[in-house]
């Protein structure tokens, strides 16, 4: 009769232990991590490694997620929607996402936009007529700009055509601040990252001289 | 009874090995040589003591002190008491020409500029560590910088100078400020000449500097190239005091030679605006 009790202790103490040690290994594998989403009124799916839908978000949002990588794909339709991956751990418990706004909206913004923008870009050169101005383009929520100044000649070859490896390519940074277009860098040949280290690296990489202009 | 005679012959031999390997090593301390003396111009006569030496070659000085007098046609006679001692001795002397200022000379002669700049690698005689204590910015010569050349010399009138190269108005003042950075209370005379020519590369392959900048810039390793119509190299970015960055160098005088190089580096495998970029033979025509 004792002997039998030892064995139900025995097998109660075991299936709790066995309990304890998957509520704590489930939880090690989960992690709550907070969103932070740096546009206003964005939401955003998150999505697993198979691209399904794991949970909708908003900015300051939290969730309780497996360890492993996912993506995040902004819904508002004004914003790029390109998926941007990032990758849960033990120890991440925030992520910071800063949207961009989509290549039509930035292209909209830019037209609409482009006198004001050209005030400042003509003020960076002597003799403005005499130059190709790139239209440029606008990145991120629109803040940033950038463009290419260059004097196309014709080639000495054939005076029919130009020849645009014949002449000197300047880089030119605008930003939005307070509403007034301001320069930030250039023109230059290449406006270097330890000079601007305030300029965002998706700036550097399409001013990048090393590739071919847009 | 045991045999003295061999252990006799046996000692016997042992201490006149141990005498005759003595006096050998008398004999070659005594000659070993312990004196060099560099001069210019090639064909200068070298009197030291009772001695005509030659000059280039290594030779051997009793220790003590001696008279020298170097003397060459049309060149003023140095005449000096130096001493010698059996550590080895490297001594250096430029003759002043009669007719003509060292600078003009060296550039009609620049064989001897190697000579007359103290250019001969890390052997200091007497003169020259007197120099160096009086001028602390001699033991860091000669020193290249990309856009300049920092050598040791003689002055007209025979004291220690130093010799500025310079490629532009911008690389002397950039060689004064290195030069300040080493001197104590006297500043030794200094004589520039703007005939530089750009290696946009900071000191040998094995430098320290270089091997602190491999370790910051890995482009360094592939660098200067110089293709024709561009050079590509880099030198020390004089606006961080650590000495530590570094700027690109892009001397090229057309744009074809500009896009050339900054294509260059995005083939090497570097960003272009990941470095400060100095354009040389180039002015801007925006402004």
């Amino acid at each position: 009769m004792v002997q039998k009790r030892f064995i139900i202790i025995g097998l109660v103490l075991f299936f709790l232990l066995v309990t304890v040690l998957s509520i704590w290994f489930y939880a090690s594998q989960y992690t709550t991590v907070k969103f932070t989403l740096s546009y206003p009124g964005a939401t955003a799916d998150v999505l697993d490694s198979s691209n399904n839908k794991v949970s909708s978000i908003k900015n300051g949002d939290s969730l309780q997620l497996k360890h492993a990588t996912y993506s995040i794909k902004f819904t508002n339709k004004e914003l790029n929607d390109q998926l941007v991956a990032f990758e849960v751990k033990k120890d991440t418990t925030n992520f910071t996402f800063d949207p961009s706004l989509s290549s039509a909206v930035l292209s909209k913004q830019l037209a609409e936009q482009r006198a004001d923008i050209m005030k400042v870009v003509n003020g960076t050169v002597k003799n403005p007529s005499q130059y190709v101005i790139d239209a440029g383009r606008l990145y991120h929520q629109g803040e940033w700009y950038t463009t290419t100044i260059s004097r196309y000649e014709l080639s000495s070859a054939d005076p029919e055509i130009g020849n645009p490896e014949s002449v000197d390519i300047y880089y030119l940074v605008l930003k939005k601040e307070n509403g007034t277009w301001k320069k930030v860098a250039g023109p230059s040949l290449v406006i270097s990252k330890p000079d601007y280290p305030a300029i965002p690296d998706y700036i550097f990489n399409a001013i990048n001289p090393a590739k071919p202009s847009y | 009874m045991l045999n003295k005679k061999p252990i006799l012959i046996a000692v016997t031999i042992f201490v006149l090995l141990i005498a005759a390997a003595s006096l050998v090593m008398i004999l070659i301390n005594s000659q070993k040589e312990n004196v060099k003396i560099y001069v210019a111009p090639g064909n200068a006569t070298i009197k030291l003591g009772d001695k005509t030496v030659a000059a280039d070659k290594s030779f051997h000085m009793d220790p003590g002190n001696y008279p020298l007098i170097i003397s060459a046609p049309n060149f003023k006679t140095i005449k000096k008491d130096i001493a010698i001692t059996n550590s080895f001795s490297s001594l250096v002397y430029c003759l002043q020409p009669d007719n003509m200022t060292l600078s003009e000379y060296m550039n009609q002669h620049p064989e001897d500029r190697y000579v007359c700049e103290g250019a001969i690698g890390q052997e200091y005689n007497q003169d020259a560590q007197a120099a160096i204590d009086k001028y602390p910015v001699i033991a860091h010569l000669p020193y290249e910088d990309g856009t300049f050349k920092i050598g040791q010399g003689v002055a007209p009138n025979g004291e220690t100078a130093l010799y500025v190269h310079f490629s532009t108005d911008k690389s002397k003042g950039e060689a004064l400020d290195w030069i300040k950075r080493y001197l104590k209370d006297a500043t030794p005379p200094i004589f520039y000449q703007g005939d530089y020519e750009q290696t946009d590369r900071i000191g040998g392959k094995d430098s320290e500097i270089d091997k602190a900048l491999v370790a910051k810039y890995a482009i360094v390793t592939s660098l200067p190239i110089d293709a024709g119509y561009y050079k590509l190299g880099y030198r020390i970015d004089e606006s961080d005091p650590s000495g530590q960055s570094i700027k690109l160098t892009i001397n090229a005088d057309t744009a074809i030679g500009r896009l050339g190089a900054l294509r260059q580096i995005g083939e090497l495998g570097f960003k272009p605006t990941d470095y400060k970029v100095e354009f040389i033979n180039f002015e801007s025509d925006l402004q």
